[in-house]
């Protein structure tokens, strides 16, 4: 604990990790620390733990072992792991998946509001019930919040569409916008540009560097085009099998002989 | 002490009812992956079918109940032709829905064709008992303990030693990879729910006897069955097996030795169950998992 | 909703006016019948209708909206009906006093049953209310001194704010506490709530990263969907004024079902559409065609196939279903689609 979290700047403190599926073990003793303000890449090849990392993170796996440190909305230091899954958001944390995770049948507004649930902190269930006015004049706010971020992303005028309808692209910029209602300090996003064309990465990377400005707030990606890792991030983390191979630069990174190896044959 | 044998040893025979209706729900699960619902209705249109057999054309029972297993295969095999099938990209809810369609067409059927009276389903073996350690038990129940026993190690031969069943159980792990390694998963979910056909129309074989054949005697066999399935932890044969044994033990020393057992036996057993349910979602013998997202 | 309406769309598409209108249809009916142009028999009909439809609502918000299963909505619509004649007849109660115990009773059952939901994988769920159903149906059966056993529960019209109901005035409380319904579901469901449940159902897993207790909202929906049985029970016992053990066992939960399956998941108008279709249609219509009635189980069991697998928004949307089946735009996604992880079993 005392050397967790020693800098101001320190957004989340990830120290020790491992968990384990039967006998794999699918995150091996790793840390890292990210700063606030920070786009923090997490690569690795396939099954090398990322997704299973940001699943530690944000209470959907409770790991064996290691300590999560964030430094939430309030500014205070908690213990992640002492949290259950849905109490992650308050704290200021939100993620995107790699398979995106929509409710299919409804519009890509309610899909982007759902994102906004805990801001309606104030409104209760009587007051739905009721059809209050604080609940109407909490619904319009909300809404033109959502159609904020989704005009943000270039996508409000599909709005009223159902979110499954869509191709592949919007859906991915769909939970984007939804990750952008909760005022987040720390977005995790798992491969956000998996199944994009070479137009829509760039365009993706531009929207990142603007989210991360409009929206103060700090970013940590899984990905594996190269090129966009390179390109945004501040530093990176290269795993592997679980375990820490590298952290540096994206520079430093690219020299890295164990992260060469690991990637061999991959463009690195 | 002998009663109490006793008790054990008739409880063997109605374990072997459930056993065979949750391992015809287990099969159904593995390749479907739903509960199916109907299940219960399936064994209750075809022994309907066995006991109209005997009484309106006459035959012997052994020849209607040959005649039984293969209406039962058909049964199943149209079940998975006409609906099932065309499911399969639903959720398992929405498959949910749709077996409980199916139980509704069956049950809405039976009457029409069958006629609204009970009938009543000779034993196989109609008298005679033998002592057994101070107990006496019929010989069509030791038949059926038998029975019940002879069904489940050919189903575990056929599964573990037979090119069959391995087909059936690679569909059951991964039906896509199953797909890549040529096994047909159409022709897999055909014979499961045929095969489920044929257990079931043994369950209500064995246990028409007890009551009458109407259409509701095999609801509380179906629900006993489910919940037999659930204590064995819901993914294997054994846990299934297991279960139902567990279950008749269970049912039949809340009646006898609970004050009013034969009323309140079956709500306190469900009720039981569910508790322990609660308390051990994956049963006695499922693994918990954690769900990859 | 965003696009600009003019005046007479806004006032013809104002979703309350609509619900006073239907309202106002339903109110109409003794009114015709004493003119002599429907029989006294169907407005009884029309009445248990609306009192189905209550319930069915309450089974749309646990399946439609949250996606949970249940198979003991009849078992509790039965129990509020025992306990409300129960506390009136044997105890002797006020109709008001029984009438909040008898809607309190049943739904702290569905609370727990709730609770109990949260340990069972959805797909074990229907399992576990099945069995539900199952001890409700036996207590129903045998514990005379409660029900009567099979001579049944009697029950009389009830007496609010000093007024003595008779037939035709139970059916007018039936027909505003119906709409009183539709516009509390309406507004308790069109936004946050609605949304939280909606993402339950959709994804559980964006649910919970987006903030939302899914243990404090499936409380919600298994408190809601009881509540509503227990209204309908309660309404259904003073109409018809008795109760048997047989009225409420698996084939009445199964018509619930049945309703929202056919008139439309997540869909008010729809759950009425699909009560008029399960229990008007084989009561007035059916019941008139030679052999029909003894159909009516099968013909129900197709309906929900036939929608489940091609009309899976049921009548609510049959007609934007067809379009959407020969137009080119792909604009509706099947609700009960299965997702990757089910596939792999
Ligand atoms: N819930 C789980 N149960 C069992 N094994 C799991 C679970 N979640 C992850 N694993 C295993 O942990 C390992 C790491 O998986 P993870 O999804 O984290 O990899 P990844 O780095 O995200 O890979 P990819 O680039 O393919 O997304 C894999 O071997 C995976 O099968
Ligand atoms: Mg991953």
């Amino acid at each position: 604990m005392a050397d967790l979290m020693k800098h101001e700047a320190t957004l989340l403190d990830i120290k020790n990790l491992s968990i384990a599926f039967g006998g794999l073990k699918a995150v091996d003793d790793l840390s890292f620390s990210i700063n606030q303000g920070e786009i923090y890449g997490l690569i690795g090849p396939n099954g090398a733990g990322k997704t299973t990392v940001f699943n530690c993170i944000t209470q959907f796996y409770k790991p064996d072992q290691g300590e999560l440190r964030f430094r939430n909305k309030k500014g205070d230091i908690v213990s992640l792991t002492s949290l259950p899954t849905y109490r992650v958001l308050e704290q200021g944390i939100v993620r995107t998946f790699q398979n995106v995770e929509l409710i299919r049948e409804l519009s890509i507004l309610d899909n982007v509001l759902i994102g906004a649930h805990i801001d309606y902190e104030k409104t209760t269930v009587l007051d739905e019930l009721f059809n209050t006015g604080r609940r109407r004049r909490e619904e319009k706010k909300q809404i033109e919040a959502a159609r904020r971020a989704l005009q943000f992303l270039g996508i409000d005028h599909y709005r009223l569409f159902p979110a499954g309808s869509q191709p592949y692209g919007i859906q991915k910029k769909v939970e984007l916008a939804r990750t952008l209602m909760s005022d987040p300090k720390l977005i995790i996003l798992d491969e956000p540009a998996a199944g994009l064309d070479e137009r829509e990465t760039v365009e993706l990377a531009d929207e990142i560097l603007r989210i991360r400005k409009e929206y103060d707030t700090t970013i940590l990606l899984v990905e594996h085009d190269m090129q966009l890792v390179m390109k945004i991030c501040d530093r990176i983390s290269a795993i592997n099998f679980g375990r820490l191979l590298a952290t540096g630069t994206a520079a430093e990174i690219r020299a890295d002989q164990k992260v060469q190896e690991a990637y061999l044959g991959v463009d690195a | 002490m002998s009663e109490f044998f006793g008790i054990i040893l008739r409880s063997l025979e109605y374990g072997s009812i459930y056993a065979l209706a949750s391992l015809s729900i287990i099969l159904v699960f593995r390749t479907s992956f739903t509960t199916n619902f109907a299940q219960g209705m399936i064994a209750m249109f075809s022994t309907y079918f066995v006991a109209t057999l005997i009484h309106k054309s006459g035959l012997p029972l052994g020849v209607a109940f040959v005649l039984g297993l293969i209406f039962a295969l058909l049964l199943g095999f149209l079940i998975d032709i006409i609906v099932i099938r065309r499911a399969a990209k639903l959720s398992p809810v929405g498959k949910q829905i749709i077996t409980l369609g199916v139980l509704s067409i069956i049950l809405g059927l039976t009457p029409n064709i069958f006629g609204v009276y009970d009938l009543n389903m000779p034993k196989f073996i109609p008298q005679g008992d033998m002592k057994i350690a101070g107990t006496s038990i019929s010989y069509n129940a030791l038949l059926n303990i038998g029975l019940g026993l002879l069904v489940m190690l050919t189903l575990y031969y056929v599964l573990h030693r037979t090119k069959a069943g391995l087909a059936i159980r690679t569909t059951a792990e991964n039906a896509p990879v199953a797909r890549l390694m040529g096994v047909s998963t159409k022709l897999v979910t055909m014979f499961a729910w045929g095969v489920a056909g044929c257990l079931s129309l043994l369950a209500g074989m064995m246990a028409s006897p007890f009551s009458q054949v109407s259409t509701t005697f095999m609801n509380d066999i179906q629900i006993t069955a489910f919940l037999a399935c659930l204590l064995g932890g819901f993914t294997t044969f054994f846990g299934a097996v297991a279960g139902s044994y567990i279950i008749a033990i269970a049912s039949n020393l809340l009646q006898v030795y609970l004050p009013q057992g034969t009323v309140w036996g079956k709500p306190i057993l469900y009720i039981l169950l569910i508790g322990f349910l609660f308390l051990k979602p994956f049963g006695l013998f499922g693994k918990r998992y954690v769900k990859k997202v | 909703m965003d696009r600009q309406l003019n005046t007479f769309q806004r006032i013809y598409k104002n979703p309350y006016l609509q619900f006073l209108i239907v309202g106002v249809l339903f109110a109409l009916l003794p009114t015709l019948r004493a003119a002599g142009m429907v029989k006294a028999g169907t407005v009884t009909v029309i009445g248990t209708t609306l009192i189905y439809t209550i319930a069915a609502l309450g089974l749309n918000i646990l399946l439609g909206y949250s996606g949970l299963i249940s198979l003991g909505t009849a078992g509790f619509m039965g129990l509020a009906a025992y306990c409300s004649a129960y506390f009136t007849e044997q105890l002797a109660l006020p109709f008001w006093q029984s009438l909040i115990l008898a809607l309190l009773i049943p739904t702290v059952l569905g609370v727990i049953v709730g609770l109990l939901s949260m340990r069972f994988v959805g797909i074990y769920l229907g399992i576990a209310t099945l069995a539900v159903g199952e001890i409700l149906s036996e207590i129903f059966r045998q514990w005379d001194a409660f029900t009567r056993g099979t001579s049944g529960a009697r029950a009389k019209y009830p007496k609010i704010f000093g007024m003595q109901l008779d037939q035709t005035g139970m059916y007018y409380l039936i027909v505003i506490i119906t709409i009183i319904v539709f516009i509390l579901v309406y507004q308790l469901l069109k936004g946050r709530l609605g949304r939280a449940l909606n993402a339950m159902r959709g994804s559980e897993a964006a649910a919970m990263a987006m903030g939302i207790s899914v243990y404090k909202y499936r409380l919600i929906a298994f408190g809601a969907a009881t509540l509503l049985a227990s209204l309908a029970g309660v309404l259904y016992v003073h109409y018809i004024r008795i109760s048997y053990p047989t009225i409420w066992g698996l084939p009445l939960s199964l018509d619930f079902l049945a309703i929202i399956v056919i008139g439309g998941l997540r869909s008010i108008y729809g759950t009425l559409v699909g009560s008029f279709v399960i229990f008007a249609m084989s009561e007035l219509v059916l019941k008139q065609i030679p052999y029909m009635e003894n159909y009516s189980l099968v013909l129900k069991g197709v309906l929900i196939i036939i929608f489940i697998l091609f009309y899976p928004y049921g009548l609510a949307h049959v007609v934007s279903d067809l379009r959407m089946r020969l137009g080119r735009r792909k604009t509706k996604v099947h609700p009960l689609a299965a997702k990757e992880e089910d596939i792999d079993g």
